[in-house]
């Protein structure tokens, strides 16, 4: 952590000194303390936290529908007898798909409002949670584990809460992790083209209006986010696996 | 009376290779017998196909479809779970039943750990308290103290001889140690790696079933029966060359 910490002084110095001996253009490469200040600015005094707010709503209602069904589906394709064989084949050919291609597919079908946006959004976060999900079953359910679950012969409630999900909270997290940073990528591509609201809008805008200072501020809030989801879910990864065997 | 767990003809292949053929056995129910052999004649199989699993290809097994629960080699459990929540999953008992219990063989400080942290015996112990506090009929135990040093297999063996006393199911034990055998069965069957079949079972007297177990937990069995030892020695050396 302090390494890293160290890291991104040097290299926030750097930079703060290439603009201040004006080595690189300051319009449109703002120094860090401009630009951290222009943030707090727009947070406080502009609408920046209302944008976060719409992002983020998105993001979570997309999660919503996205992470139970990636969970009932590799649930399902690991129990159910040969459906992983017709299930398989369509994720293998879709997943390396860029899910942004489908975009003008999705707002022919659901329109320009937060629907497509919303189904973009989760279905970048169901592959990944579900391929993730799925191998982590599989390597369950051909574990010594799964003879204590035949021998003792657990609940349904049990079986799925405490054997399948909680079994697999490493693969499971870490799929969460992939899905909800790809998701938010998906948040902001998403804005920049259908939308009035949202972080990838005030980028798109600012950008538009040669704001470049606040291009600049919506990346580091993007940033932030982007670090802080990769904190939260690797910290419980840690914790997961420090009681795996 | 009838038998606890009777198999009748038990063949398995696997491929094309012979692992069991035509193994017949019949074990009493509330006594201790042990299935002794050497490493790979498939002594495992035989447990996991009377437990279901894996798949019977031949033969018959009856278990007069009682609760069977099974001690595997090594610390068995859900590693993602306590002790506690995994006893709790495995056995029908209360929080409150698990923590008298627990309490009176002395291993409450143990229930809040994750499995990954308990030492090969005391995971053990934990194994075999599962095993019994289920209150299943047949308890099939898989080499359950290979991995252990002779001072805890010893203290391990008490345990074992303790629970069972108590709760009194029909152990099916495998083992290719001929102390644990002889200090732990009623009765011994030797599994044959030449003939893939059970070929000589030893029944040994004044064994636990007919209440003297005193002497069992305070003397190595190995001085007492001598002469079963030197039998099932034997057949042992006779079964590697």
């Amino acid at each position: 952590m302090k390494k890293t910490i160290a890291s991104m002084l040097f290299f926030l110095t750097c930079w703060q000194l290439l603009c201040h001996f004006i080595i690189i253009d300051p319009v449109f490469f703002p120094a860090p303390l401009s630009i951290i200040k222009n943030t707090f600015f727009l947070l406080i005094q502009d609408n920046l936290l209302v944008q976060v707010f719409y992002s983020m709503k998105r993001l979570g209602l997309a999660s919503l529908v996205a992470i139970p069904a990636a969970i009932f589906l590799a649930i399902a394709v690991t129990h159910v007898k040969n459906l992983d064989n017709y299930i398989n084949p369509v994720i293998a050919f879709t997943f390396p798909l860029p899910k942004v291609a489908i975009y003008p597919l999705l707002l022919l079908i659901f329109g320009i409002d937060d629907t497509s946006k919303i189904v973009l959004i989760g279905i970048g976060i169901f592959y990944l949670i579900f391929i993730n999900l799925r191998i982590g079953i599989k390597r369950l359910l051909n574990s010594q584990s799964y003879d204590l679950v035949r021998i003792y012969k657990l609940t349904r409630f049990d079986y799925i809460w405490n054997f399948i999900l909680k079994g697999t909270q490493q693969e499971l997290i870490t799929g969460l992790k992939l899905g909800l940073n790809y998701g938010l990528t998906l948040v902001v591509v998403s804005e920049f083209s259908t939308s009035n609201n949202g972080i990838g809008y005030f980028i798109w805008r600012s950008w538009d209006q040669f704001k470049i200072i606040n291009v600049y501020s919506g990346i580091l809030i993007l940033s932030i986010l982007g670090f802080v989801f990769y904190f939260i879910f690797n910290t419980l990864i840690e914790r997961a696996s420090d009681r795996f065997y | 009376m009838k038998n606890a767990l009777t198999l009748s003809n038990v063949s398995h292949k696997f491929s094309d290779t012979v692992v069991l053929n035509d193994v017949s056995l019949s074990i009493a129910p509330g006594t201790i017998h042990t299935l002794i052999g050497t490493t790979g004649v498939g002594k495992s199989l035989l447990l996991r196909l009377i437990s279901n699993l894996t798949v019977l290809q031949n033969g018959h097994i009856d278990t007069n479809n009682e609760k069977i629960s099974y001690v595997f080699q090594n610390n068995s459990f859900f590693s993602w779970l306590t002790i506690e929540k995994n006893l709790e999953l495995s056995s029908n008992l209360k929080i409150k039943e698990m923590e008298i219990l627990v309490k009176r063989f002395k291993l409450e400080e143990y229930l809040k750990m994750y499995p990954k942290y308990l030492s090969g015996g005391t995971g053990q112990k934990f194994n075999l308290l599962r095993a019994f506090v289920n209150r299943s009929n047949i308890v099939l135990m898989d080499e359950p103290f290979s991995h252990l040093d002779v001072i805890q297999r010893e203290d391990l063996y008490n345990f074992t001889l303790e629970l069972w006393k108590e709760y009194r199911p029909t152990i099916l034990l495998v083992t290719h140690d001929i102390d644990e055998a002889l200090y732990l069965s009623d009765k011994i069957s030797f599994l044959s790696r030449k003939e893939k079949n059970i070929k000589y079972t030893l029944e040994i007297e004044n064994r636990h079933s007919n209440g003297n177990t005193k002497s069992l937990v305070t003397e190595r069995a190995k001085d007492h029966y001598l002469r079963d030892f030197k039998i099932l020695y034997n057949y042992l050396s006779e079964d590697l060359v």
